[in-house]
């Protein structure tokens, strides 16, 4: 891994508390609200992780 | 901190989108962060005006690996921004070992997620735009 999350944590993200929650409640909004529904939005975010070989 | 006006946003969206940025913004050194704003947007056509970068790095941006005014800590964090935004996949391990030369790990997870936000924020504006 190329940045280690903080003793006790699980992601890098664990080193900015406040910045994760943020980008928590901006991801939450984008999946939950609009006239996308739900299942485009995951071909959309698969497709762009194919791209860029991110394995999820 | 300003919040952007860089991409329009979806009503509904705003202030999350708002929120995170200003978030962004705050745990970042804002004229780094700016710089790499900046050469995110010339690498995908756009102008975007500085926000915290002086004078003499938005003059010398397009030629930052050679000018003086970017300290190696600034060329680091900017090579690493474009291999990023060009190919994510040509990002190596002498990036991050680069990167850590001049940064600690809270600093590169905020680096990290500011990059991504102005690169998703370009990408989004020109698609807009097109």
């Amino acid at each position: 891994m190329r940045i280690q999350p903080p003793p006790g944590g699980l992601s890098l993200f664990d080193h900015q508390p406040e910045l994760f929650a943020a980008f928590n409640r901006f991801y939450g909004t984008l999946w939950t609200d609009g006239v996308v529904d739900e299942a485009a939005k995951e071909v959309g975010r698969l497709r762009n992780a194919r791209v860029v070989d991110c394995g999820i | 901190m300003p919040v952007t006006a860089d991409v329009r946003v979806p009503r509904r969206l705003a202030p999350s989108f708002a929120a995170l940025e200003a978030e962004v913004w705050a745990t970042n050194d804002p004229v780094l962060l700016d710089c790499c704003r900046l050469r995110l947007a010339q690498l995908v056509g756009r102008t975007v005006e500085p926000r915290f970068a002086p004078a003499d790095k938005v003059a010398g941006l397009r030629r930052w690996p050679t000018d003086p005014a970017f300290t190696e800590a600034e060329r680091a964090v900017l090579d690493f921004c474009e291999h990023y935004a060009i190919d994510a996949g040509s990002v190596t391990d002498a990036h991050a070992a680069r990167l850590h030369e001049h940064f600690d790990e809270p600093a590169l997870a905020a680096l990290t997620t500011g990059i991504a936000f102005f690169d998703a924020v370009g990408r989004v504006a020109n698609a807009q735009e097109s």
